[in-house]
């Protein structure tokens, strides 16, 4: 074997992932080239260190006092509202709505952000929308590969209903590409290509999610 | 003789081809039920999981879970065990069966327990007929799921969280937060105080909350009766609106319509952006804000004076002393704003 | 499942039941025993403290909020586990496609100097994220490339090549 090969080789080698003759091959090679040797004998020894790093990290301070107030808060509201008087209290807020909103409040300071108007963002946006759109493809032939690998376990009708939706969404992603061209620098359509790549992603991976329970 | 013999042959060749079940009368087909109770705490979790069929779950005030129901030949049989605050009530059917699975369950549970229910074709109802009486506590969570089945849930509860892949999603009742998720189906929701309401091609219709949030690529969304806060977005759905009091209101869509109304909060923001499709706003004549509209090829028309012409239509002017912040971006499409 | 998390002592169970019945105290006992190795991880994968503080806590947040949905098919720990690399991948999926525009976001680091000597954890925090999250997860963590694949959303051909990709770079870092 060349030393090209060897080298090529040696991460599955040393993860055990080598099989027929190749893990005697490279052994060989191996017994008889410094330099290969050398490098896996890096390899393995860099492997040691990293599976010696300490895993067990404590945070530079307690988290403990945000993470409760931030369920706190979400709870203050609950407690609050775990008395069934919800119904009552929605059309109330509804009606004091209403009311506080014909007093007209005068003197409140305008809104912080400038507005960004459509025609605003950076020319780089036409850049990012290349990019963003490279790395979809890319994950969405990756995951259609694994996808692919998986045993068919949803029911026919479920899959045709899945199929029909991604479809969906390649029109709509199309129709914001057909919508960003005439208008190359509108944020807000970036954020929706975006977003409708990472709900055709997660539509994707949904009968994988369904049946390990995490959807 | 030989004839005999003959006919006798003829005969057994006849039974042979034949299929036996003509020949004997069919057998019921063996159909299993289950009945049975359990004590429990009242404020545990109740997990219910089946695959085909329907799930119904009622409340009652006693600390006991009842499980009835019929169960078709290949259901193999109902776990139904309590351990620690948790009830689990599984369906288990034959290995590799996939006819004659359903399970028809109605499961009668303490009033203030939380439920999980999780099924694959089987609908899932939960009724929660009645309010429950004022100061008393209610279901912490409620949690339902199913591939292909309804989702119907009527509840008081703080959290409820409602997914379907194909089939429709309905939450009616009262809850502090409700999360609902269907692909295909269409949601329906009224009286969450703050609703997240996803769907790629379903519509989603919610009523009377504080706040929702509201999400789909092709389906339309109708949100009425909202307390202060709102934000919708799809691509070729249309956005329709109605608010009490519009604090932070955005509406986005690629080619759907976007209509709104309402009274504006003070230092209220609302922001509406399509492409090609049209906005129409409209607030009541004691409105206090500033107006931003830019369009680049759409009409633009209000019902308080102003006009704007020729190409690039931007339009900014005030109303009452400007307090709030009105923001509509088209490409093409028309804007109307007009006098409630 | 990597074996690295010790057998669940036999009250973490019940911590955790008492927990799902909304029990704080019972929450923050589990947080103490788990904290240590949740922000472990996620220091490693984010390479950057206050990220990955944040992401400690988003991942304790959502462990509470999603606790009604924990099926104890597999241990507290390693659905923890699950729940933080999920964070960290959302949070790098979304950051890596937003970052060049926002000018206030700086791009996460690439390059580095080649004459500088690095230990390992400095080479593992220079590594590019996705490249840094399979070393992580693979070397460090001990999964199998069919679970870091299903855990980050990628096909396991591509869990291998930024492993390869990850190992080669460290190389370089550690010893030019």
């Amino acid at each position: 074997m060349k030393c090209e090969t060897v080298q090529s080789l040696l991460d599955h080698y040393v993860d055990g992932l080598l099989i027929g003759e190749e893990p005697a091959l490279v052994a060989r090679h191996l017994a008889s080239c410094p330099d290969c040797a050398r490098l896996a004998n890096g390899l393995r020894e860099m492997l040691k260190k990293a599976k010696a790093l300490p895993r067990h990290i404590e945070p530079r301070r307690d988290l403990w006092p945000d993470i409760r107030g931030q369920i706190e808060n979400e709870s203050k509201r609950w407690h609050g509202f775990r008395y069934a008087r919800t119904a009552v209290l929605a059309i109330a807020a509804a009606v004091l709505a209403i009311l506080a909103g014909s007093l007209l409040m005068r003197g409140l300071p305008r809104p912080a952000e400038t507005p960004l108007t459509v025609n605003e963002a950076p020319v780089r946006l036409q850049q990012e929308v290349l990019a963003v759109e490279a790395e979809y493809q890319q994950a969405r032939r990756e995951l259609v590969a694994t996808m692919d690998q998986l045993p068919n376990r949803l029911a026919p009708e479920t899959r045709t209903v899945i199929d029909q939706n991604l479809a969906i969404i390649d029109g709509a992603i199309q129709e914001i590409r057909t919508s960003l061209e005439k208008d190359p620098e509108n944020v807000f359509l970036f954020d929706m290509l975006v977003a409708e790549q990472d709900r055709s992603l997660q539509l994707l991976g949904l009968e994988e999610a369904i049946t390990s329970n995490t959807w | 003789m030989k004839r005999k013999v003959l006919w006798g042959i003829l005969l057994l060749a006849v039974l042979a081809v034949v299929p036996v079940h003509t020949a004997i009368p069919a057998a019921a087909a063996a159909e299993k039920s289950v009945d049975e109770t359990r004590a429990v705490k009242p404020d545990g979790v109740v997990q219910i999981s089946n695959v085909a069929g329907s799930v119904r779950v009622v409340s009652w005030e006693k600390p006991e879970v009842h499980v009835s129901g019929e169960l078709e030949v290949n259901v193999e049989r109902v776990d139904f065990e309590v351990r620690d605050g948790r009830t689990s009530i599984r369906v288990v059917v034959r290995e590799h069966a996939h006819k004659n699975t359903s399970a028809y369950l109605t499961v009668s549970a303490p009033a203030v327990s939380s439920l999980e229910v999780d099924a694959v074709s089987a609908s899932v109802n939960v009724e929660d007929a009645s309010p429950p009486e004022l100061e008393r506590p209610i279901r912490q969570s409620v949690y339902a799921r199913s591939v292909s089945g309804e989702v119907e849930v009527n509840t008081w509860a703080s959290t409820v969280e409602l997914k379907s892949v194909s089939g429709g999603v309905s939450f009616s009742g009262a809850a502090e937060t409700l999360d609902a998720e269907s692909t295909s189906g269409d949601i329906q929701c009224a009286g969450a105080h703050s609703a997240d309401v996803r769907t790629i091609s379903g519509d989603i219709e919610v009523a009377n909350a504080d706040s929702v949030r509201a999400k789909s690529t092709s389906g339309d969304l109708t949100a009425s009766n909202i307390g202060r806060d709102a934000e919708a977005s799809s691509i070729s759905g249309d956005v329709e609106m109605t608010l009490a009091s519009m604090n932070k209101v955005s509406a986005r869509t690629v080619s759907g319509d976007v209509t709104m109304e309402g009274a504006l909060a003070p230092a209220g923001r609302v922001t509406a952006g399509t492409q090609s499709g049209g906005v129409t706003v409209s607030f009541p004549l004691d409105v206090s804000a500033e107006f931003e509209i830019n369009t680049i090829s759409g009409q633009v028309r209000t019902g308080f004076g102003f006009k704007s012409e020729g190409i690039n239509r931007s339009l900014n002017f005030a109303l009452g002393t400007g307090d709030g912040y009105v923001r509509i971006s088209t490409t093409s499409g028309d804007v109307s704003i007009n006098k409630l | 499942m990597a074996a690295i998390m010790t057998e669940p002592a036999v009250d973490e169970n019940a911590l955790v039941t008492t927990a799902q019945s909304g029990c704080l105290s019972s929450f923050e006992t589990l947080y103490r025993m788990h904290s240590g190795r949740v922000h472990g991880l996620c220091l490693r994968l984010t390479g950057n403290a206050a990220v990955a503080e944040d992401a400690t806590q988003e991942t304790f947040i959502r462990a509470w909020q999603n606790l009604g949905a924990f099926r104890r098919d597999s241990s507290y720990g390693s659905w923890l586990f699950r729940i933080a690399v999920n964070a960290v991948a959302t949070r790098y999926r979304t950051e890596l496609r937003r970052a060049a525009w926002e000018a206030n976001t700086p791009a996460p680091p690439v390059q580095f100097d080649p004459t500088l000597r690095l230990d390992l954890q400095e080479a593992i925090s220079a590594l590019p994220a996705g490249a840094r999250a399979v070393f992580v997860l693979h070397d460090v963590e001990g999964y199998r490339h069919d679970e870091i694949a299903g855990q980050l959303g990628v096909a396991v051909g591509t869990s291998k090549a930024q492993l390869h990709h990850a190992r080669r770079l460290l190389r370089e870092m550690i010893q030019p």
